[in-house]
């Protein structure tokens, strides 16, 4: 490595790690534990845990098949579809919840059918929280899986298939296998994303406590009345998400550890 | 039986070939790079599909665009052992010979056990438990072809199965491959660059060139009889083509040879290099093909030395490396090359 | 914690005092009067400084607008201006406190409405209906003053809000209910003036509608006390209140 690129390197994660220890060193430690045992508090991380795993979950039931298939699809004809999909990773996530409402509100393209035929009105509900989490989020995966998938020495899938494998036994036992790595990456990125979602959120879903009001948004309101305490909220979904990151590594991608 | 007619079409290069496997034939596939071994292979395992032509196992039809007849890769019993292992990485030596038998249902215990022997066919049990990146290459190949042999191919496909290996292993995952072969099988197409794999290994050769079958016939045959350069050259044969009045053969590529006896008219000569003699001065006695060559390689193979000689025409040789140095021959020498008349074949083309 | 909230306050304004400098340095010989307004006040005061600057030819009037809080901040520390007017007594008192203003004067009020789509699809007749679980119903969340002005009104009228979200702030309130996402939201009756035919507005009973009082005041700092007190006057006069009342403000 080039002499000059270390004094950057060292500069780049000078910008990346300060801010957050800026976060730990101002925070208010004494007033810290109570506010942990606060039931808002609680439930907003309850909530912020489910919604972003549940927004994961959804992440990689329909992600990964479309990665999957973008990867495996001719590059021209697919190319739009590719741009597309990856449109969430730019839209300004406010933006990306009026888009939400404008399909799935009810007065929107889907929605109004779904009020009028089913009864079923998706914004101010979790489920809104889940759908706006992975919009925002699933293109990470997308992006992620697809170019493990593309790395892929396709005469492996050929092996198995000359070795007696169906296209799904090919799958489970050789494909997935070998983009580990590639989905565990996507995987970390997509909660992560979900996890620290806010613009999304709030436009789609709404913010009510136990049902809507998730960290981000929990902490954007006390930044309006009580800066300290939506430091301590911070650090709160700091800690969290430090914790599911690194337990997901370890469960899943042992290679991956350190 | 396999019976093929294959007929593939890409930009630029069509594949039209007839073949034919029988039982516990083992047919080698020669030819130049490009020249459509590959794509042979993957019609044949099903990886691709011919757009004319028909494959067909004894009554069982594979391929057929014609009818619309399609078996997948996984119904067709076919295995393919590829130059690079392609072993699976997550996986035991043990699960990846396991593979084929578990994707076919073999119960755990059943899969475990005839994987096993067949680790132990290859000597391999002690590695059983290694992951293929604790195997050297030599050792994964064997364990590659451990797992397709496991599955009991009905026609065993080999796409230089021994050229990303190192000579020392070569000669050993070859013997065991012979073994096998010499066994009773479905039958073996082996495509493969080298000579030594084609003669040691199999009973036909066919050698592809450009898409086209160019010759086909024991290996032997096509080391004493090449019918084009590509194949005199990778049998180590010196072939010209030129034009004879019966004895006298004007060389397209310029330079006179004399021939015992030869059709007039269009011919091709050959030339083995065992019979080439080379001399530092012009030698007095009787040979009727001598010119001046200049020394550009020199090569040792086995006990041979090759030396690849410049002139009208140019011409390669084996000596032995004792004539070698005693001639003091190295790349840049000046020296005269000698062929007896009867040592150059010509046959009319 | 509260030395977090003072050092941010402390940033903002030197932010502030930076920027006004920073143009104070480019400006023609003209006189300007430096106004610190509640965001809410935007389009009247912007309407009533033209006014002022044609009364007073060679001024000019220097709007800036923040929320209350911000505001009360920069006076504080010492941000070059005139005059201060916010949305609420309570952060005008902490000027007073602190000796920034004299003798605030309360100038208009706003107090908080029902806000419905246009045709008004759910039916909402008034805060009942905003009790009533089965409709939609969005407020602001009670740390932010609109909805502390929400949950005030309904302790008043004796009753519990029914809210599917509790926003941000009043204007994500007003856009889900131009979207027609929500059957009612409460917001201020200026917003339901501002956001024209968007929203349809149905008024709160006096009695318990919450309402803010809009002080202002001559800062004691102020470099142009006359003038300021000149825009102050302009503000109280019948062409003040005239320009308040069609924003939907009330006047004292």
């Amino acid at each position: 490595m080039p002499r000059g690129l270390g004094a950057l390197a060292v500069l780049g994660a000078a910008f990346l790690v300060l801010p957050p220890a800026a976060l730990v060193w101002r925070a208010p430690w004494g007033s810290t534990l109570h506010r942990l045992a606060d039931p808002a508090t609680l439930e907003a991380l309850r909530l912020s845990l489910v919604s972003a795993s549940s927004a994961t979950a959804l992440s990689l039931v329909l992600g990964v098949p479309l990665a999957w298939f973008l990867a495996r699809s001719a590059a021209r004809r697919v190319r739009l579809l590719r741009a597309l999909v990856t449109v969430p990773l730019v839209l300004p996530p406010v933006v990306g919840g009026v888009a939400l409402l404008l399909l799935l509100g009810r007065r929107g393209l889907l929605g109004q059918y779904l009020d009028a035929w089913f009864g079923v009105q998706i914004p101010f509900t979790t489920l809104a929280v889940v759908l706006a989490e992975a919009f925002v989020a699933m293109p990470f995966l997308v992006v992620s899986v697809e170019g493990a998938l593309r790395g892929l020495d396709r005469r492996f899938e050929d092996a198995a298939a000359t070795l007696g494998a169906g296209a799904w036994y090919t799958a489970r036992r050789v494909v997935l296998p070998a983009v580990a790595p590639g989905l565990a990456a996507g995987t970390a990125l997509c909660f992560a994303r979900a996890l620290g979602e806010f613009g999304a959120t709030i436009t789609f879903a709404g913010s009510l406590p136990g049902t809507t009001r998730t960290m981000p948004l929990a902490i954007y309101l006390a930044l309006q009345s009580d800066p300290a305490a939506a430091i301590t909220l911070s650090l709160v979904l700091l800690v969290a998400s430090v914790v599911v990151l690194v337990a997901l590594r370890e469960r899943w991608v042992p290679e991956l550890r350190p | 039986m396999i019976a093929a007619r294959l007929l593939v079409r890409r930009a630029g290069f069509t594949l039209d070939v007839d073949l034919t496997v029988g039982p516990g034939e083992v047919v080698a596939v020669l030819g130049p790079n490009g020249a459509g071994k590959t794509t042979v292979l993957r019609a044949l395992a099903g990886l691709e599909a011919v757009d004319e032509g028909r494959i067909a196992n004894d009554d069982t039809v594979w391929d057929d665009p014609a009818t619309g007849a399609w078996v997948p890769p996984q119904g067709r019993g076919v295995g393919l052992v590829f130059s690079e292992h392609l072993l699976f990485a997550r996986m035991s030596a043990l699960e990846n010979v396991s593979f084929g038998l578990r994707a076919r249902r073999v119960d755990r215990r059943a899969a475990r056990a005839r994987s096993l022997e067949w680790l132990a066919r290859l000597g391999l049990t002690e590695l059983a438990d290694r992951r293929p990146d604790e195997l050297s290459r030599g050792q994964a190949q064997r364990v590659a072809l451990a797992r397709t042999l496991a599955t009991r191919p009905r026609l065993l496909l080999l796409d230089e199965p021994l050229a990303a290996l190192d000579a020392t292993v070569r000669g050993e995952v070859r013997r065991h491959l012979a073994d096998y072969l010499r066994g009773e099988h479905g039958g073996c197409l082996l495509v493969t660059h080298d000579p030594v794999d084609a003669t040691l290994l199999a009973n036909r050769a066919v050698v592809l060139e450009d898409g086209h079958v160019t010759q086909d016939g024991t290996p032997g045959e096509l080391a004493t009889a090449p019918r084009t350069a590509w194949t005199a050259k990778l049998l180590g044969v010196n072939v010209y083509r030129g034009t004879s009045d019966g004895a006298r053969v004007s060389l397209d590529g310029g330079g006179t040879l004399t021939a015992a006896s030869a059709p007039t008219g269009a011919v091709v000569l050959t030339v083995s290099p065992a019979s080439v003699a080379v001399h530092r001065d012009r030698p007095a006695g009787s040979p009727r093909n001598v010119w001046p060559v200049t020394v550009t390689a020199v090569q040792q193979t086995g006990h041979t030395v090759r030396l690849t000689l410049e002139g009208t025409p140019p011409i390669s040789a084996d000596l032995t490396p004792g004539a070698v140095a005693e001639l003091g021959l190295a790349a840049g020498a000046h020296a005269w090359a000698s062929v007896k008349a009867n040592e150059v074949r010509a046959e009319a083309r | 914690m509260r030395r977090v909230r003072t050092r941010a306050a402390a940033l903002v304004a030197v932010l502030v005092v930076g920027a006004l400098a920073g143009c104070g340095a480019s400006t023609t010989p003209h006189t300007e009067v430096t106004v610190l307004a509640a965001a809410s006040l935007t389009d009247v005061f912007g309407s009533l400084a033209h006014t002022f600057e044609a009364d007073h030819p060679g001024t000019t009037v220097r709007l800036s607008f923040a929320g209350s809080s911000s505001l009360v901040a920069q006076a504080l520390a010492g941000a070059p201006a005139d005059v201060l007017a916010t949305a609420d007594t309570a952060t005008m008192q902490r000027a007073v406190d602190a000796d920034a203003v004299r003798n605030p004067a309360i100038f208009a009020d706003n107090s908080v409405e029902i806000a419905v789509p246009p045709g008004n699809p759910a039916h909402v007749t008034g805060l009942a209906d905003l009790a009533d679980p089965t409709r939609t119903v969005a407020l602001c969340a009670p740390q932010v003053p609109c909805g502390a002005a929400a949950r005030a009104t309904f302790a008043a009228a004796g009753l519990t809000a029914a809210p599917d979200t509790l926003e941000q702030d009043v204007r994500a309130v007003l856009t889900k209910v131009e979207l027609g996402e929500v059957d009612a939201g409460i917001v201020y009756r200026t917003d339901v003036a501002a956001a024209g035919d968007r929203v349809q507005g149905i008024r709160v009973p006096a009695d318990v509608a919450a309402t803010n009082d809009y002080p202002i005041a001559v800062l004691t700092h102020a470099a142009h006390p006359d003038l300021a007190a000149a825009f102050l006057a302009l503000v109280r006069s019948s062409t003040g209140a005239a320009v308040l009342r069609s924003a939907g403000f009330g006047t004292p």
